[in-house]
């Protein structure tokens, strides 16, 4: 079976880009990536994108790019989606039905002044649970808050160690000169930030970024033909964590099934794991992440996360070395396509001297799509040089 | 339900109401402030949020069914940047399932995980009336049986 490699990816510069389209920003990030790999527009045939694209459909910028494919994808799952086009373009590729995909991803939520976590929900009333949700005002981060009040009840997580998260990011992204937020933090100024809902204060959370970021995947032949380390999709998992009509825990992600199938493709294990990029809208989705995907014991997320053990040589694990979404980037609020690319950039050697990580062959990515405690999708992918 | 037949004209116009035409029997019963939930009539077991069949076995057939209205607190947290704000919450209902619902902000001092609630009724400005959590007085918390947590 064709094997699939990532051979080009790209993220944009910019964090407020208020004088570009969003089209123009996914057209930028294309040609990034296609420049990144070797290649050009007239070589893509294959093209996968999400709702943050012009349209919501994968059509609108095939023609933007003037592209011939005949292989598209518009699976749009909110912000692990590109990790998901990941498997699918890989699919696609082993199947013989494209060659050169490429999946670009861009957004302008700085420029538009979204206030995405404290916004309440927009509940359409032909979403189902909407008749049921909508007058109690939902909003991302209290849905956030009452996960992470939950962990905290069950684990005894503290704020400290969720701060933590915040720590070892901005730790990581006072060397990336791109990063939105570059200056190092405490735990003590995570706790002295407001509270936006207890127990998550404003430096818990995310930043809100215009930009976008592009990968192209080839097949192993072609990817070979190219002047760049050589880096093939080994495993990939995605699933949806449903609420089980009313009996599911709030706390999984769904990390561990979608991880354990890419676990299982790749035949490696999370020990086996040198870097990993895990999507951290908020620093309780990271605990919860590692948890699941076996790097702690399930509860231990906290503990595991305290002291700097995301640090890069520092801790046991490098875990978002760009900064993550909470410091570097969340283009289009979204985070699956920007833990793709530091998790390139650590396997091709490109990481910054400061955080990258010795001889890194086997990293994985991962993050959710939509808001946990509703339905949310999550994807897992885990990429190896070879 | 006990002669419970119509809806409000309030609740009649909600487009969250005429949107699932096969929940009416749900919004009926919040009119008079009665939870009522959805039982599979194959597997008897009730989910949320109700829906035309049954999530768990896949059967075609529902059947409504009164609630106890007593749920425990599984998770909450205070949304302070809503104008009013609002205590965001999830509760598990004494029936078994796990709702999403909301809290009055002037609750939240008292307000820790597994605190017996009461489902109660607010009319939503859309029309319908919307399952509510509030916390149980003392005289009610001793009247009231034991109750398992989960099903």
């Amino acid at each position: 079976m064709t094997q699939a490699c990532i051979v080009g990816s790209f993220e944009h510069p910019l964090r407020l880009a208020p004088d570009k389209s969003v089209a123009q920003l996914h057209a930028e990030c294309a040609a990034g990536a296609l420049l990144d790999a070797g290649l050009d527009f007239p070589d893509v045939d294959a093209y996968f994108c999400a709702s943050d694209a012009p349209g919501a459909n994968p059509a609108i910028m095939v023609d933007y790019l003037g592209l011939r494919v005949r292989q598209l994808d518009g699976t749009s799952v909110g912000g692990c989606s590109y990790l998901v086009h990941i498997g699918h373009a890989a699919q696609a590729i082993a199947a013989g039905k494209c060659r050169v995909a490429l999946i670009t991803m861009a957004g302008k939520p700085r420029s538009d002044r979204m206030a995405t976590g404290t916004s309440t929900l927009i509940q359409n009333p032909v979403l189902p649970g909407a008749p049921f949700e909508s007058p109690h005002s939902p909003t991302i981060i209290g849905l956030y808050a009452n996960i992470a009040m939950r962990h905290m009840h069950l684990y005894g997580t503290t704020p400290e160690q969720l701060a933590w998260v915040r720590v070892a990011a901005s730790e990581h992204a006072q060397h990336n000169v791109y990063a939105r937020f570059r200056k190092p933090c405490t735990v003590q100024d995570v706790l002295s930030s407001p509270v936006i809902a207890a127990p998550l204060h404003r430096l818990d959370c995310c930043a809100i970024t215009d930009g976008g970021g592009a990968l192209v995947l080839a097949d192993a032949s072609l990817a070979r033909s190219l002047r760049r380390p050589l880096v093939k999709v080994r495993g990939y998992g995605q699933t949806v964590k449903t609420n089980a009509g009313g009996y599911a825990d709030l706390l999984p992600t769904g990390a561990s099934r979608s991880g354990s199938d890419a676990y299982a493709q790749a035949n490696v294990r999370a020990k086996d794991i040198k870097y990993a990029s895990i999507y951290d809208n908020f620093t309780i989705s990271v605990i919860l992440q590692l948890e699941e995907l076996g790097f702690c014991s399930m509860g231990a997320g906290g503990r595991f996360v305290a002291d700097g053990n995301l640090i890069s040589g520092v801790g046991s694990l490098a875990v978002n070395t760009d900064g993550g979404g909470l410091c570097n980037n969340h283009p289009a609020n979204r985070g699956g396509m920007t833990k793709v690319l530091e998790a390139m950039r650590q396997l091709r050697g490109e990481a910054h001297q400061e955080v990258q990580v010795p001889n890194c062959d086997l990293a994985l990515a991962c993050g959710p799509g939509s808001v946990l405690a509703g339905a949310n999708s999550h994807a897992t992918v885990i990429l190896e040089r070879l | 339900l006990n002669g419970i037949t119509k809806l409000s004209a309030a609740a009649a116009k909600d487009p969250y109401v005429l949107s699932h035409p096969e929940l009416e029997p749900f919004w009926v019963a919040a009119e008079r402030d009665i939870l009522v939930l959805p039982f599979c009539v194959r597997c008897h077991i009730p989910h949320w949020y109700p829906r035309s069949r049954c999530p768990h076995c896949g059967f075609g057939s529902i059947e409504w069914r009164q609630a106890s209205g007593d749920a425990w607190l599984y998770s909450f947290s205070l949304q302070t940047f809503l104008s009013p704000p609002n205590v965001l919450c999830f509760v598990r209902l004494d029936e078994g399932p796990l709702m999403m619902t909301s809290m009055s902000a002037a609750d939240v001092g008292e307000l820790r995980i597994d605190l017996k609630v009461k489902i109660v009724f607010r009319r939503a400005e859309a029309g319908r009336k919307v399952p509510y959590a509030r916390t149980v007085m003392e005289r009610e918390l001793a009247e009231r049986p034991l109750a398992p947590v989960n099903k």
